[in-house]
C-alpha cells in the first residue's frame, strides 16, 4: 500500500507520521508533495537571507489543550537529543526561553497601543458572560453581530482581532 | 494554537478511521470550562 499527501502542512505531516507510528506504514511507501521548498506550512519557523526570523503563525507551545499534538511529539525522537522525544525537548526549551513582550500590539506609527484595559462597559461585560456560556446548540447559525453590541467593536478587544484580519498574508494563529 | 491541534487531531482521526486502528484518540479537555480558565475571563472582562 502507498500513501499519497497533497501539500506538506502540520496535518499532512501529522497524518504521515500516524501512519508510520499506528499503521505500521513504512516511510518509504508514503508519498508527501508540496510547492514550496520547505514543508511544515504555516507552522514553519525560519532565518530569512536578511538575517531575520520570519514565524507566519503564532505558537503557544506551552499549554496542555494540545492532546493529540503531544501524544504525536512524545512519540518522535528528538534529531538532536538522543534519548529525548520533540516534546520533551520543546518543553525544555520554553523552560529555557520563556515568552517576554514588551508590546503586544503596535500602531501604524510604530507606537505601542495601551491594550492593558479592554474598554469594555458593563453591557459588553454582561453579553460576554452570556457567550462564553451558551452552549454550541444555542449558538447554531447565529452572528457575532446576534451576541454583541455595536459598543464592543469599538473596544481595545475589537483592536486585537482588527488588524490580524486585516492581513493579507495567510494567518494560522 | 488550537489551529494546529485541530490538524493534527483530524489527521489522527482520518488516518485511524481509514486504516482501521483500534486505538482510541484522545477525548477534547474542556478546558474552556475550568475554573481556572473562568476565572481568568472575568478578569480580562473587568481590566
Amino acid at each position: 500500500m502507498k500513501a499519497y499527501f497533497i501539500g506538506g502542512g502540520i496535518g499532512l505531516l501529522a497524518g504521515a507520521a500516524f501512519l508510520v507510528r499506528d499503521a505500521q506504514l513504512p516511510g518509504r511507501d508514503i508519498v508527501i508533495c508540496e510547492a514550496q521548498p520547505l514543508v511544515g506550512g504555516s507552522l514553519d519557523g525560519a532565518q530569512l537571507a536578511n538575517g531575520a526570523y520570519s514565524l507566519r503563525g503564532g505558537r503557544m507551545l506551552t499549554t496542555d489543550h494540545y492532546e493529540c499534538t503531544w501524544d504525536l511529539l512524545s512519540s518522535i525522537p528528538s534529531l538532536e537529543h538522543p534519548g529525548l522525544s520533540v516534546r520533551d525537548e520543546t518543553i525544555a526549551f520554553n523552560v529555557e526561553n520563556p515568552a517576554h513582550s514588551r508590546a503586544r500590539l503596535v500602531d501604524r506609527n510604530r507606537f505601542k497601543v495601551d491594550v492593558s484595559h479592554m474598554g469594555f462597559s458593563a453591557r459588553d461585560r454582561l453579553e460576554l458572560l452570556r457567550l462564553t456560556e451558551a452552549s454550541e446548540e444555542t449558538l447554531g447559525n447565529s452572528r457575532i453581530t446576534d451576541w454583541l453590541s455595536p459598543g464592543f467593536f469599538e473596544s481595545n478587544f475589537q483592536e486585537f482581532r482588527q488588524p490580524r484580519l486585516r492581513q493579507p498574508v495567510r494567518r494560522n494563529p | 494554537m488550537f489551529t494546529v491541534e485541530y490538524s493534527v487531531r483530524a489527521a489522527q482521526m482520518a488516518v485511524y478511521q481509514l486504516m482501521k486502528i483500534d486505538r482510541p484518540v484522545l477525548p477534547v479537555t474542556r478546558h474552556d470550562k475550568s475554573l481556572a480558565v473562568i476565572f481568568a475571563t472575568l478578569q480580562k472582562a473587568f481590566a
